[in-house]
């Protein structure tokens, strides 16, 4: 497998619709990396970028009467701080590398753009909330139960 | 103006429950309250509810159908006399792929569900 095909083997997992529905500039323009350890999003502060994960796993964290609580674990395909994007919040949760990962970040102004020339990326930001909807919904049953 | 190419319009009178908690997933299963109320319920088990109310604006359907579910998991009826858009999976894709209105509004509706729900688990631990 060539240099290429390493690069987008896991987009083409995530249901973009394969190479012909990605464009090579937006992965150079948009993407970016985070170290193990390291912070994506910190609780509180007032940052709105959304972030795609492409490449490994990222630890969601909340700090609850001091405690660090984890509320979930995302991989690739699934976003994360798409609340203070649309809602005009600060951070409700922090966001930590749990291993090398890899992201393509929306900001404010780009995600018109990316919008207009990809609208596929708007479909996969949804199914990933629907489905993160599902399983907090699930994990209010057991709460509950 | 709403101007969703793909979307059919149909009124419902109060009371009018639109699917119940195991209902197959099929045909028009997005919907869009342009005017009216509608009470979206979540099955808790043993008795218990989560209930979402909604208002003008609000989305109903989308989530168990872009999830990929054959069934419901939530029941929906009309609080007062609604008018609502409804889309198939395909149609609604469509009208988001030309309107990004429609787009930022899913968004918006759903990262606002995620967070109720999350505020409610929070309020249990």
């Amino acid at each position: 497998m060539g240099d290429y095909m390493k690069k987008y083997e896991n987009i083409m997992k995530l249901g973009f619709g394969g190479l012909e529905a990605i464009d090579d500039e937006i992965i150079d323009t948009y993407g970016k990396s985070f170290k193990k350890g390291e912070f994506i999003i910190r609780e509180g502060e007032e940052t709105k970028d959304i972030y795609l994960i492409l490449r490994g796993t990222v630890i969601v964290t909340k700090e609850i009467n001091t405690i660090k609580k984890v509320l979930a674990i995302l991989g690739p395909g699934e976003i994360v701080g798409e609340m203070s994007f649309f809602e005009s919040s600060t951070r409700s949760a922090s966001c930590i590398a749990d291993e090398d990962v890899v992201t393509i970040v929306f900001t404010s102004e780009t995600f018109s753009d990316i919008y207009k020339t990809h609208p596929r990326w708007l479909y996969q930001i949804l199914e990933s909330l629907s489905t993160r909807i599902i399983k907090t919904l699930n994990l209010l049953k057991i709460r509950m139960n | 103006m709403d101007n969703y190419t793909k979307a059919k319009v149909f009124k419902f009178k109060k009371d009018h429950i639109l699917y119940k908690y195991g209902n197959k997933i099929k045909g028009e299963s997005i919907f869009y309250l342009k005017s009216g109320k509608v009470q979206t319920k979540y099955n808790l088990g043993r008795g218990k509810k989560f209930v979402l109310t909604s208002d003008q604006g609000s989305l109903f359907g989308i989530f168990e159908t872009l999830s990929g579910l054959d069934k419901r998991i939530t029941e929906v009826k009309f609080l007062a006399d609604s008018i609502v858009f409804l889309w198939t999976k395909e149609d609604f894709l469509m009208d988001i792929s030309i309107n990004q209105d429609l787009g930022m509004k899913s968004i918006s509706f759903l990262s606002s569900v995620l967070r109720n729900i999350n505020q409610k688990i929070q309020e249990t631990s």
